[in-house]
């Protein structure tokens, strides 16, 4: 029997959105315990997340070391002992600050809790950070940070963050000065305030194993660390908008361009929509971007925009690295590819296609309660409603045409937008 | 335990697949025996260009992307020096149009001239991007040519240099199709939520129509033994001084590999490991220091590879590394630190198990070299191990003779 290669065999579209059911609550000192219990391995991960970010340190590196510097000694046991027992059970300790929270995750055989959690519990409630260590780490920040530097993506990256949010901690303004500007003393203190039970959420997810709501009160339920709520800095930058700016840089055989303009955070009712209307501007590898950029003219090897949202603003971004002699060429064309969506509809064609595509990425990122434990934190760090997640799903399922032509035209006009080129 | 199902159609194509009901997705992995080792010395670079034009239509479908995003799929592929792989994840209902996309580009691609007109060019940027226009990223162009004289894991898989992509003709790309892309040579693993007879029956339905093809065995030449240290000096305006060298271990196939992985381990897996605790923390000689081996189904290389911290010199650096390498070549490791590496390998192995397309890209990989049921038992491979093998590996793998050095020095300002 000869098939017919050319039509395509028939499909469904993804009708619902399902996500593992989460179990809320809290411990005796009043952290929010969240579980997402499943899984066919016997691995558990707990993301133990505290209000100790960028934005609460109010001090470039200081939210970034002292996260760091957890695992670096504590009154029980030195760096060196504490690496080997983790590494002995086979666990992993992870550690990651944002700009309104600070994270340490471990993840462990389920089989190994009773040892690995006990170990969680002292690098956050009794670390030392012995000065040697804290040396250490600022000198290996500071080799990376100066070897990011000579890239162009983080040369645009850092200069476009700068001049959109100025010097709030949502501006990333570090230079050398302060690697040498952090003390053991601060690293103490900002410990000692962030890192407590006050604002604190733990989201566990796997397999956690008979016992471990038990297991889990004992280690971290009780009281510790001397809470102060900061100051977070209001964020009252105004950035010039519109500009270009170009950044010369020596021996670049590629210019780095990106493009960007400041938008709200997730709480905003077009959220959801833009984040459609930017999977079609750049944010998939069919995107209009990718077609026209890459697979038309070849002017790149990857062409994106993105949207990151934090509590106070966010950011909409352009980013590419292209053939130096064509950037304007680029620039010209990433602006007329707005333009585009500001003056055409949608095909219902395309439309349908990034919605099937987008709804397919929903059960893709909550695929197991790994995943979805990865997506549920930007519910925490948002402050946001678990109803988020079906909002997003309910959006991409009924937007239509004529919703993301009034969507373009309100925020991607060329004049809200900063240009940053940097190359030879 | 990865539960699986072998099946092999009239054409040659290995049929895996593995059932995971935990998932509403599937995902479909197909690795073809073609990598860079396979490429003419004048042509490097071209399995991954082709990779590349494996996404620009084939015979009976236009666009492969479109069509798999409307059915709420994703894909992506890898090249490197033995292998090409592709996949693909969509909801697991949509499963016969990753079938569908897969088999009309193994029966013939579109071979259109622009396609390849425009994936030279982003190729061409891809090189760029990463090889020229990042700090260190012309490494690898230096150091697989100290490492192998005359076997073709001397150029990486991007290619020795531009020209090879700029010169690619399109008779040339029909030809390594031909050659390479066939039934007979490549695996063809499906897993997720899927009914192992109806994958059976798709296969045969899809992919069972597709002739086997006459692969093309070209003698590959084997690397002579090292048996002078080697090194290469070049200066580079970046920010700091690094230390890159190479030693010739086995295949991924050969006994020793285990043996060979746990002593890589020993020296670089995790905060514990001796490399990072005496160079990094301890003696504040390096900002990061590693320790790998690459697993490539020729003999490959053991890397040990460091960047220093200002104020270290290049020979301290190099003393400091060779005085661990010999402290492993000279003493056998104890019980404790043995089974804190097997330990870490058995619960890598469980993580591994937990993601459906990792499953099935590890699956393809075990396939290709010989069974997928050898998945199962790796974990007993590594058990085996015992402290003298290390020893012993580590006494023959680092010697000063088998030994490639590229120091990497910082520009002075």
């Amino acid at each position: 029997m000869m098939i017919d290669r050319q039509i395509p065999p028939r499909f469904k579209s993804v009708e619902d959105f399902d996500m593992l059911p989460v179990e809320q609550y809290t411990l005796d000192n009043g952290i929010g315990v969240h579980i997402i219990e499943a899984g066919s391995q016997d691995v558990i991960k707990i993301d133990v997340i505290f209000p100790a970010g960028a934005v609460q340190a109010g001090k470039p590196l200081l939210a970034s070391v002292t996260n760091k510097a957890l695992c670096e000694g504590t009154s029980a046991f030195t760096s060196a002992q504490l690496s080997e027992k983790i590494d002995y059970f086979g666990a992993y300790i992870s550690q990651y600050a944002h700009y309104h929270h600070a994270e340490v995750s471990l993840i462990t055989l389920t089989g190994f809790l009773s040892g690995t959690l006990p170990l969680l519990e002292d690098i956050i409630k009794n670390p030392i950070f012995p000065t040697k260590e804290l040396e250490t780490i600022l000198s290996k920040r500071k080799q990376e940070f100066l070897i990011d530097g000579e890239k162009v993506k983080t040369i645009a990256a850092r200069s476009l963050s700068r001049r959109l949010f100025g010097d709030h901690p949502y501006g990333n303004m570090l230079d050398m000065s302060h690697f040498d500007g952090i003390s053991q003393g601060d690293v103490m203190a900002f410990h000692k305030r962030a890192y407590t039970p006050q604002g604190t959420h733990i989201i566990v997810s796997g397999q956690p194993g008979a016992d471990f709501k038990n297991l889990l009160n004992r280690h971290l339920g009780g009281a510790w660390g001397q809470p102060i709520v900061s100051d977070e800095a209001a964020l009252d930058f105004k950035p010039t908008l519109p500009q270009t700016i170009f950044i010369p840089k020596d021996n670049a055989v590629q210019s780095a361009l990106r493009i960007g303009r400041p938008l709200f955070p997730k709480t905003h009712p077009d959220y959801h929509g833009i984040q459609v209307l930017n999977t079609v501007l750049g944010g998939y590898f069919g995107s209009r971007l990718m077609t026209n950029i890459r697979e038309e003219k070849g002017l790149t090897y990857g062409i994106s925009s993105f949207i990151s949202a934090h509590q106070l603003a966010g950011t909409l971004v352009i980013a590419t690295e292209v053939e130096a002699q064509n950037r304007e060429l680029a620039v010209t064309e990433i602006f007329r590819e707005m333009e585009k969506l500001r003056t055409e509809l949608i095909s219902e064609e395309e439309l349908s296609l990034v919605k099937n595509y987008m709804l397919g990425d929903v059960i893709r990122n909550f695929d197991g309660p790994f995943a979805t434990s990865d997506n549920y934190k930007e519910l925490i760090d948002g402050m946001l409603d678990v109803s988020y997640f079906q909002q997003r799903f309910d959006t991409i399922k009924t937007i239509s045409a004529a919703d993301l032509l009034r969507l373009a035209n309100a925020y991607l006009q060329p004049n809200d937008f900063l240009t940053i080129i940097v190359g030879k | 335990m990865i539960n699986l199902q072998k099946h092999t159609l009239a054409n040659g194509l290995r049929v895996v697949v593995h059932v995971d009901k935990s998932t509403p997705l599937a995902a479909i992995n197909i690795i073809y025996n073609v990598g860079a080792k396979n490429e003419d010395p004048n042509r490097t670079g071209f399995a991954h260009l082709f990779e590349h034009l494996m996404f620009g239509g084939s015979k009976n479908i236009p666009l492969y992307d479109a069509p798999l995003q409307m059915v709420g799929g994703d894909n992506n592929a890898w090249t490197n020096n033995d292998v090409t792989n592709y996949y693909l994840t969509l909801p697991a209902a949509n499963l016969e149009t990753g079938f569908w996309l897969e088999s009309d580009r193994m029966l013939e691609l579109a071979f259109s001239p622009e396609s390849l007109e425009v994936q030279r060019k982003v190729v061409i940027e891809e090189f760029k991007q990463h090889y020229l226009n990042q700090p260190y990223g012309d490494i690898a162009l230096l150091t697989h040519p100290l490492a192998y004289k005359v076997h073709p894991y001397q150029w990486p898989t991007i290619g020795k240099d531009i020209s090879h992509i700029e010169k690619a003709t399109l008779a040339e790309v029909k030809d390594f199709f031909f050659k390479h892309y066939a039934p007979n040579n490549a695996v063809l693993v499906v897993s997720g939520n899927v009914d192992v007879l109806e994958v059976f029956k798709l296969a045969e339905k899809w992919f069972g129509p597709i002739p086997s093809r006459a692969i093309d065995k070209r003698e590959i030449p084997v690397e002579p033994i090292q048996t002078q240290a080697r090194s290469l000096v070049v200066e580079r305006d970046v920010p700091a001084d690094l230390i890159h060298m190479t030693f010739h271990i086995g295949t991924r196939t050969s006994s020793d590999f285990y043996i060979t992985d746990l002593l890589s381990d020993v020296l670089s897996n995790g905060p514990s490991s001796r490399l990072h605790q005496t160079l990094v923390k301890e003696q504040q000689l390096f900002s990061s220091v590693n320790a790998y081996i690459s697993g490539d189904h020729h003999p490959g290389l053991m890397t040990v590879t460091g960047r220093l911290l200002p104020g270290v010199s290049m020979g301290n650096a190099e003393k400091a590394i060779w005085s661990q390498l010999e402290a492993i070549s000279t003493k056998a490791i104890g019980a404790y630190e043995l089974q804190k590496v097997k330990n870490k390998i058995e619960s890598n192995l469980i993580f591994s198990e937990i993601n459906f397309l990792n499953k099935a890209m590890n699956l393809a990989s075990f396939e290709l070299l010989g069974d997928a049921n050898d998945i199962n038992t790796e974990v007993d491979k590594y058990k085996a191990v015992s402290a003298n093998d290390i020893l012993a590996c580590a006494t023959k793998v680092f010697t000063p003779e088998n030994s490639s050095t590229l120091y990497y020095h910082a520009k002075k300002q």
